[in-house]
C-alpha cells in the first residue's frame, strides 16, 4: 500500500469524537434545547465539566465574575464556545498518551498548540473580532495532522524530522518531499471526519500562509500569526525551532498596531501558564 | 520583574532593565540608565516604540544584564534568516529575545548562576 493510500486508511480508522461531543452537537442543533439540558449533557462527564469550569475560570476568557456551575459557563461564553472548549479538552485527552518518539514530545506538541490558541483568541479579542468563539479552538487544533503522522506513521515521521532538520526546511516541506502529503492536509481530512467548524478547517488547512486562494481570511490569518508568536517565545516544541517571516499581506490586511506583541506579551505568558496546568498537568 | 512600556508613558527616574539598541544593534542607551521625561523625543527620533524597566518589585535578581540581552539576541538570532520589514515585527523579535532573556536568568537561578 503506498503512503497516501495508508493515510486516507489511517483517517478512515482514526478515532471518532467522544460520545459526549456527538451527544452535545445533536442537542445544540435542536432549536427547542435548553441551557439546562446541555449542562445536564456535560454534567455527565464530570472531568470534562470541572475543567471547562477552570477553563472559563482562567485569564484566557478575561470573565469578571467567578463561574461556579455549568449553567453559568453557558450564559457567559455562549453554546459554541463550551463546545469547542470540551473538544479541545477530549481531543487533547485522547492524544495526550501517544506513544512517544525521541523527536517527538506529545506534551510539548501540546504546549505549543495551546500558546497558539491562547494568542489566537488573544490577538483576536485585542482586535475586537466579535465572535471569538472558534479562536481558541482553531489554534489548538492548527497542527493535528501532525498528530495522526507521529500516533500512525511513527518511523516515517521520524524520517521527517531528521530531514527537516538536517536540510533546514520546514516540516511541511519534508512531509510534501517524503510522504507526499502535509500535515496540513492530513488535519483537514480529520477536520472534516470530525464535522469540525469550516472556519476552524481552513485555519488547519491554510495557516502556514494564512490566506485562501491569496485572500486574507480573518482567523486563517491570526492563526498564522499566533503560530509563528508561540515559536518566537519558544512556548511548547512543534517539531522545528524554525521562525518563518510573518505573511506580508496579512500584515496589510489586519493593520494590527506597531506595539501589539509588547502589549500582549505579559498576557500571553499569564494565559499560556494557566490553560498549559488546566488542560496538561492535572 | 521587569515591564515593557511604551515611551509615551515613561515618567521621570524610572530605570532601564534592558538597553536601548538601534536596529544595528548599537547600544544608545545602557540598562540601569534612569529615565526622564525628556527621552520621549530622543526615543521617537530613533523610533523606539517601547522600552523594558524596572518594575517597581524589582530586585538584583530581576535586571537583565547586557550580557543576557546580547546572549539572549545571538541565540534568538541564529533561529531567523530574515530581517524584520516594520515596527510590528520589530516588536516580535523584541519580545522574542526578553522571553529568551527570562529564560536564562530563570535557568541561571535554579543553577545557582548569579549574574
Amino acid at each position: 500500500m503506498d503512503i497516501i493510500n495508508k493515510i486516507l486508511q489511517i483517517i478512515t480508522d482514526f478515532p471518532t469524537l467522544p460520545t459526549i461531543y456527538s451527544t452535545l452537537s445533536d442537542v445544540m442543533a435542536n432549536p427547542r434545547s435548553t441551557q439546562q439540558e446541555v449542562a445536564s449533557v456535560i454534567m455527565t462527564d464530570q472531568a470534562a465539566a470541572s475543567k471547562v469550569l477552570r477553563v472559563a475560570n482562567s485569564p484566557v476568557f478575561g470573565l469578571i465574575s467567578r463561574i461556579e456551575s455549568i449553567n453559568q459557563a453557558i450564559f457567559f461564553l455562549g453554546f459554541e464556545e463550551i463546545k469547542n472548549l470540551i473538544i479541545a479538552l477530549k481531543i487533547i485527552d485522547l492524544f495526550k498518551k501517544s506513544k512517544i518518539s525521541d523527536q517527538f514530545n506529545p506534551v510539548e506538541f501540546w504546549k505549543h498548540s495551546i500558546a497558539v490558541g491562547v494568542i489566537t483568541r488573544a490577538i483576536g479579542s485585542y482586535m475586537g473580532v466579535s465572535e471569538l468563539d472558534n479562536y481558541f479552538l482553531a489554534g489548538i487544533l492548527h497542527d493535528i495532522g501532525k498528530l495522526l503522522f507521529i500516533r500512525y506513521m511513527e518511523n516515517e515521521y521520524v524520517d521527517v524530522l531528521n530531514y527537516s532538520i538536517d536540510n533546514n526546511v520546514t516540516i511541511r516541506e519534508a512531509e510534501s518531499r517524503i510522504l507526499g502529503i502535509t500535515h496540513t492536509t492530513a488535519g483537514d481530512l480529520i477536520g472534516e471526519k470530525w464535522k469540525l467548524p469550516y472556519s476552524v478547517r481552513n485555519a488547519i488547512k491554510y495557516h502556514t500562509s494564512g490566506l485562501i486562494d491569496g485572500k486574507v481570511d480573518e482567523l486563517t490569518a491570526v492563526v498564522h500569526i499566533a503560530n509563528i508568536t508561540a515559536r518566537v517565545l519558544e512556548l511548547g516544541y512543534p517539531g522545528d525551532r524554525l521562525i518563518h517571516q510573518p505573511n506580508m499581506l496579512i500584515w496589510e490586511k489586519l493593520a494590527l498596531p506597531d506595539n501589539l506583541f509588547s502589549n500582549l506579551y505579559n498576557k500571553i505568558i499569564n494565559d499560556y501558564n494557566q490553560s498549559v496546568n488546566i488542560f496538561l498537568l492535572r | 520583574m521587569s515591564e515593557i512600556i511604551q515611551i509615551e508613558n515613561i515618567e521621570d527616574n524610572m530605570i532601564l532593565a534592558e538597553p536601548v539598541v538601534s536596529s544595528f544593534g548599537q547600544i544608545l542607551i545602557p540598562a540601569g540608565s534612569e529615565l526622564y521625561e525628556s527621552h520621549k523625543r530622543i526615543l521617537k527620533t530613533w523610533n523606539i516604540k517601547v522600552v523594558v524597566i524596572k518594575g517597581k518589585d524589582s530586585d538584583q535578581t530581576g535586571e537583565i544584564s547586557e550580557e543576557i540581552i546580547k546572549l539572549a539576541r545571538n541565540r534568538f538570532i541564529e533561529r531567523i534568516n530574515w530581517e524584520p520589514r516594520n515596527a510590528i515585527e520589530k516588536d516580535l523579535i523584541n519580545i522574542g529575545i526578553i522571553k529568551i532573556a527570562h529564560s536564562i536568568i530563570e535557568k541561571g537561578k535554579l543553577s545557582g548562576y548569579n549574574k
